[in-house]
């Protein structure tokens, strides 16, 4: 394997690409995803060379274009994530979603005693800065990328 | 005369809702208050889902004391949350009738959905295990009156620090004062969690990390203790290796300094000895009495009328 990228066009002529994936996270993007469904081929790289992070995960899925709640939700989970649209074996557009200060109806908080599990609650996350970049707006739990549920 | 820390504040859900010139305004108020009756003719809800006796009599007589007439429940025997009512209808039933909401809730978070759902202020009197915003000012009046200051302080916080959403509210309070200076006293299994670490050290309060409180206790001017509970030691050999260097005896006492004062949100266990009760330093009890007078201020800043 080489350590450049390979080009989406090697793989596919239409679909998306999503690259800069943290190590082994991949799995978890493509869960989330839910494509099982529409039996779409994808392709998963884990663990290939990266500049910036040393190794990175990227995912291929062909014929297939995320919906606006799709791409925030793996920039949720993959911070760095870029997702490129391919065409005619071509990147034909790079979408990096911008987060919200409030995430609403769409994380679920990963407190067990949180208000929000026992009680019919519109679900509300921050994104905030640091180390733990998700805070409950009722409970005030702060977590990690790693701990992000989706509902 | 309304301050303008007044207008901006419309319920007390969380420490992170005050600002510092709300914390001096609500110590001000504190000391000045004694007995005016400046919520006369007003009805306040203490809707107690969990038992808490200390809580519930310490707002039950801030009210009182104020003029205010009282309404609710103390723990849930009888009522109709046993029904299966949810928290939201039981608001929008209490509201009809209170001018404010007294809320103590098992579940962490459920304050801050009260006060989304209530047209009338939310004090929140301790949900779950996150917030508990008058017994943070309750213990700030104590440092504010022994000290006569909350800057420039050395304050030793000692125990769990991990789980103990005292020292949680309490040191980032703190960092709001200039020139604070914390001595974080844990065990390693126990010690304050990473991010807020960094929340206190953004704000530029200098911390020290120390397992033992012999260290410490000749340099501070507060030191906070706290239980250490036996159920969140991973290690149970652990738990009885560190008790000892958390309690504190009196004959610990010898080489601090003149004005150190000794808190405790209370109830202790063994972390003080009772002999440390006849020293000059100790200082819980005098601490928990503040109490009512932390609850009245906050109950006079947020529905109390102009005498
Ligand atoms: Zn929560």
């Amino acid at each position: 394997m080489t350590s450049t990228t390979p080009k989406s066009g090697q793989i596919m002529e239409t679909g998306t690409m999503i690259d800069h994936i943290a190590f082994w996270q991949a799995p978890k993007v493509l869960e989330t995803l839910k494509l099982q469904a529409l039996g779409k081929p994808v392709a998963m790289l884990l663990g290939h060379p990266s500049s910036r992070y040393q190794k990175k995960d990227l995912l291929f899925i062909d014929n297939w274009e995320p919906d606006s709640v799709t791409e925030l939700k793996v920039v949720l989970l993959a911070p760095y994530a870029t997702i490129n649209l391919i065409r005619d074996f071509q990147i034909e557009k790079k979408i990096k979603p911008q987060l919200p200060d409030i995430v609403e109806e769409l994380m679920l908080c990963p407190n067990p005693r949180c208000i929000t599990h026992s009680e019919e609650v519109p679900h509300k996350i921050r994104t905030v800065e640091g180390r733990l970049p998700f805070e409950c707006y009722y409970c005030e739990f702060r977590y990690s990328h790693d701990q992000v549920k989706f509902l | 005369m309304m301050s303008t820390a007044a207008k901006t504040l419309r319920h007390l859900v969380s420490m992170s809702d005050l600002t510092r010139e709300h914390i001096e305004e609500i110590l001000h108020r504190a000391e000045s208050l004694s007995s005016q009756p400046t919520l006369e003719g007003k009805q306040i809800a203490l809707l107690f889902y969990e038992n808490s006796t200390r809580t519930y009599s310490s707002f039950r007589t801030a009210i009182h004391r104020l003029g205010g007439l009282t309404c609710g429940f103390a723990g849930t025997a009888g009522t109709s949350v046993l029904k299966g009512e949810s928290l939201h209808d039981t608001i929008k039933m209490f509201e009809e009738y209170a001018d404010a909401i007294v809320l103590r809730h098992p579940r962490d978070g459920a304050s801050r959905w009260a006060a989304d759902v209530s047209s009338v202020p939310v004090i929140n009197a301790g949900d779950g295990q996150n917030q508990h915003p008058t017994q943070t000012l309750l213990d700030l009046l104590a440092i504010k009156r022994t000290q006569g200051r909350l800057t420039g302080l050395k304050v030793a916080m000692v125990g769990d620090l991990k789980y103990g959403r005292t020292v949680r509210s309490l040191s980032q309070a703190l960092s709001l004062f200039e020139d604070n200076e914390l001595f974080l006293v844990s065990p390693p299994s126990l010690r304050l969690p990473l991010d807020q670490v960094e929340r206190l050290q953004e704000r530029g309060t200098r911390l020290q990390h120390c397992q033992r409180l012999e260290d410490v206790l000749s340099e501070v001017d507060i030191c906070y203790m706290t239980r250490i509970q036996q159920e969140r030691m991973e290690d149970p050999d652990e738990y009885e290796r560190v008790r000892g260097f958390y309690r504190l005896r009196a004959k610990d006492l010898v080489d601090v300094k003149d004005n150190l004062k000794i808190l405790h949100p209370l109830p202790r266990v063994d972390e003080i000895a009772h002999d440390v009760d006849r020293t000059p330093y100790a200082h819980y009890f005098e601490q928990a009495k503040g109490g009512v007078e932390a609850r009245c201020a906050v109950l006079d800043l947020l529905i109390g009328g102009p005498l």
